[in-house]
């Protein structure tokens, strides 16, 4: 995608700026202060398609950890929100569920990025009998039954959370609309962050089947090599391409249709595209002593988030024979 | 002089009011059960049929023309209306709407490869005299490229050129020409000089498919249609100046016309075959197999959709692209593999649902039609350069992946090893 509003130098500059951001270890917490210290809000407040891309694909190519996603779905929630009086975190929907809220009445479970503690709130989608609402708890409750989500991608930093109880005064505030309009906008966050861990994951087998050389030859020139990483480009393009049109579109309606559509495409391409760059680096591919075991898991677990692409597949085709609009993504 | 887009589609809405009925209904209804039972890719028409749909197209052709809509893109000194590609997508929209002949014959190749190539690289008295007719619906060219021993390698072409003072006499045999049975005019890639290396001894040659030494055979394919030829060339004389290009610089003309072929068959609309990927009649077909509760044909659908959305959206944005001034490029590949695979797929969704009542004509709606496109999707992966080039295209240009080791590139074509040209 490329800048909208912005010229190209800028862009450019920017996007050299979040590398350098994201290339040094930081917390969560410190990631977001040095966001704000390089002015993100204003440029995302000036194409909001561009620069969310841009930051979660960056945050993905670097396997970095952050809280931009609570940032993007918290924005999402503001028309519903009261003014926030400290800082704010998501407890997002638990990844075993797909998209999935816990009932109002508890017990509360679900995901956040990082810990929390002290004043931070914790706002926590639930489900009613009228639709989605959001609770808002303080941090001990939450921290105190939270627990390193660990498993498959234990550099995530993110943390599960079960068996939490509402305190009995409160109030479920109705969400109305604006919890699908989070969902979408927190499933086009994601599909750009997998679609970042799929281009370092290829850049990576790229490098390395160009310098591995067998029978006299880097083992690119093979086109049982080139042909796989081709496959993947072309798994990863397409994903691509239904995440710019999921921004087209973001306004729309069809927002919402168009947003799991991109993660769908985006989990499927993290899927393909691991398969290959995995083969491409032989045994040393399936060791730790290669990075790519890393992108491998974060993508994977970046697929689980918000609805995996099995849940949201499912999900697509049953609405598809219920008579679902077929919302014609391309006829922008 | 530049027109407003509100007054273009004024234009051509009012041009086609007058001369073409609106579709009775949009795509997106299905009636399942009713209509023509026809699923192909190929035309599979009788000869009288295919006769008088070539003469309906030209017919169309020359309507469009006359209203100055026949080349919206093309400069004005050849025929052309000097506007931009948006206002070519526009018409294309708008013309959706109405019930028009099918002008595929002259379009795919003609118009949307060759046209662009003569435009480019042919000398202004050919373009003078070629455009404006081809354009007009007179003149339908082919694309006389493949050979027997020349297929992914095209590079390997061994038809020969020989100069014979201000013509030049040409002798070989091309294949898998479509329409050439239909073609006034076809262009060919000749040998020149087989002592360069093969991508530097090649020419191109607009060849008059009437002239003797020119002889057409169909090749029937396995879906029954005949859409390909053979053309034999034996001592056809051509003027020198339909020499498109300069003596030896082919290559370079080829790649203009394979360029604009890759966004052709990767950028194409629905037509007959757009069935196979259009949601609705795929969910019709589920419905009317009574398997909407099959959870794994639900998955699949899904993904068939999510496949066409994203081949959908990169041919919108490839045309975007297009009209911001950019050029066909590498990024075709990715349409072309990708919308061969979604027509595949789509196929193998429908045969799976049919089941064996794909094997037998019992007359029953939506089950044997299937055959045909099922039959022809082969095709489709490697038509207009197989999967396996449009995949070595993307590993060495877009991913800058190590080209494949050989020497065939820098030596003499007359010392390349060369297959006999039979299976």
């Amino acid at each position: 995608m490329s800048p909208g509003s912005m010229d190209t130098a800028t862009g450019e500059l920017l996007t050299a700026s979040l590398r350098g951001l994201f290339a040094a270890p930081a917390s969560a917490d410190d990631l977001g202060a040095r966001l704000a210290d390089l002015g993100w809000d204003e440029v995302l407040a000036a194409d909001p398609a561009w620069a969310t891309t841009l930051l979660f694909t960056e945050q993905g190519r670097a396997l970095a950890g952050s809280r931009a996603l609570d940032d993007v779905v918290l924005a999402a929630l503001s028309p519903v929100l009261p003014p926030a009086a400290h800082a704010r975190a998501v407890l997002h929907p638990h990844p075993s569920g797909g998209a999935e809220l816990s009932a109002a009445e508890g017990p509360l479970r679900g995901l956040l990025l990082a810990p929390v503690d002290g004043d931070t709130e914790v706002v926590v989608p639930v489900a009613t009998g009228d639709g989605a609402a959001l609770l808002t708890l303080p941090s001990a409750p939450v921290a105190s039954r939270a627990t390193p989500a660990g498993g498959f991608d234990p550099a995530s930093g993110w943390l599960l959370v079960e068996g939490v109880h509402a305190p009995s005064d409160a109030r479920a505030l109705p969400a109305g609309a604006a919890w699908q309009d989070a969902l979408s906008a927190g499933r086009r966050a994601l599909s750009a962050e997998i679609l970042g861990v799929c281009a370092a994951a290829l850049a990576m087998a790229v490098r390395h089947t160009s310098a591995r050389v067998q029978y006299g030859r880097p083992i690119a020139s093979f086109q049982a090599v080139r042909h796989r990483l081709s496959e993947a480009h072309v798994a990863v393009t397409g994903a691509r391409a239904v995440l710019d049109a999921a921004w087209q579109v973001a306004e729309r309606s069809d927002a919402g249709w168009a947003a799991t559509l991109a993660k769908v495409r985006a989990g499927r391409a993290q899927a393909e595209c691991m398969r290959a760059a995995v083969q491409v680096l032989g045994a040393t591919g399936l060791t730790q002593e290669s990075e790519m075991h890393r992108f491998v898991t974060r993508a994977a677990a970046l697929d689980a988030l918000l609805g995996s692409r099995q849940q949201l597949t499912e999900r697509i085709g049953t609405d598809l024979l219920a008579g679902a609009a077929m919302a014609p993504v391309a006829g922008i | 002089m530049p027109i407003e887009m509100d007054d273009f589609v004024a234009e051509v809405r009012s041009f086609l009011d007058a001369h073409a009925p609106r579709r009775p209904h949009g795509d997106a209804e299905v009636d399942w059960g009713t209509g023509i039972d026809r699923i192909s890719y190929f035309s599979t028409d009788p000869p009288d049929v295919e006769a008088e749909n070539v003469a309906a197209a030209r017919a169309w052709q020359r309507r469009r023309y006359d209203a100055g809509l026949g080349w919206i893109v093309g400069p004005p000194e050849y025929g052309g209306r000097g506007l931009t590609a948006v206002h070519d997508m526009v018409y294309d929209s708008v013309e959706a709407e109405y019930e028009v002949p099918d002008t595929g014959v002259l379009s795919l190749i003609g118009l949307g490869m060759i046209g662009p190539t003569i435009l480019a690289h042919a000398q202004q008295q050919i373009r003078e005299r070629y455009l404006p007719a081809m354009y007009a619906g007179d003149v339908i060219a082919c694309q006389l490229f493949s050979e027997p021993a020349a297929g992914s390698d095209l590079a390997a072409v061994s038809t020969r050129a020989v100069r014979d003072g201000d013509a030049w006499v040409i002798d070989g045999q091309k294949v898998w020409t479509s329409i050439a049975h239909h073609a006034q005019i076809g262009l060919a890639l000749c040998r020149t000089d087989p002592d360069r290396p093969k991508h530097k001894g090649i020419t191109a040659f607009l060849v008059d498919m009437s002239a003797p030494g020119v002889d057409v055979r169909p090749l029937r394919q396995m879906s029954g249609g005949a859409e390909f030829n053979e053309v034999f060339l034996t001592d056809v004389r051509v003027p020198d100046e339909h020499r498109i290009g300069a003596v030896n610089d082919g290559w370079r003309v080829a790649l203009t016309t394979l360029m604009n072929e890759r966004a052709s068959v990767g950028g194409e609309g629905a037509g007959p075959a757009g069935r196979a990927v259009s949601l609705p009649f795929l969910t019709a077909l589920l419905k009317a197999n009574d398997r909407l509760g099959d959870a794994a044909a639900r998955r699949r659908l899904a993904e068939l959709y999510a496949d066409q959305a994203a081949t959908e959206y990169l041919n919108h944005q490839a045309v975007r692209r297009l009209r911001e001034g950019g050029q066909p490029g590498p990024e075709a590949s990715v349409s072309k593999l990708m919308y061969g695979q979604n027509l595949t797929r789509g196929a193998h969704f429908a045969a799976e649902v049919v089941g064996p009542r794909l094997l037998a004509d019992t007359g029953e709606w939506g089950t044997f039609s299937w055959t045909e496109l099922l039959l022809s999707t082969p095709a489709l992966r490697i038509l207009g350069g197989t999967e396996e080039i449009m995949k070595n295209i993307l590993a060495e240009r877009v991913l800058g992946l190590p080209k494949e080791s050989g020497t065939d590139a820098t030596t003499p074509f007359r010392e390349l090893r060369r297959s006999g040209g039979t299976a």
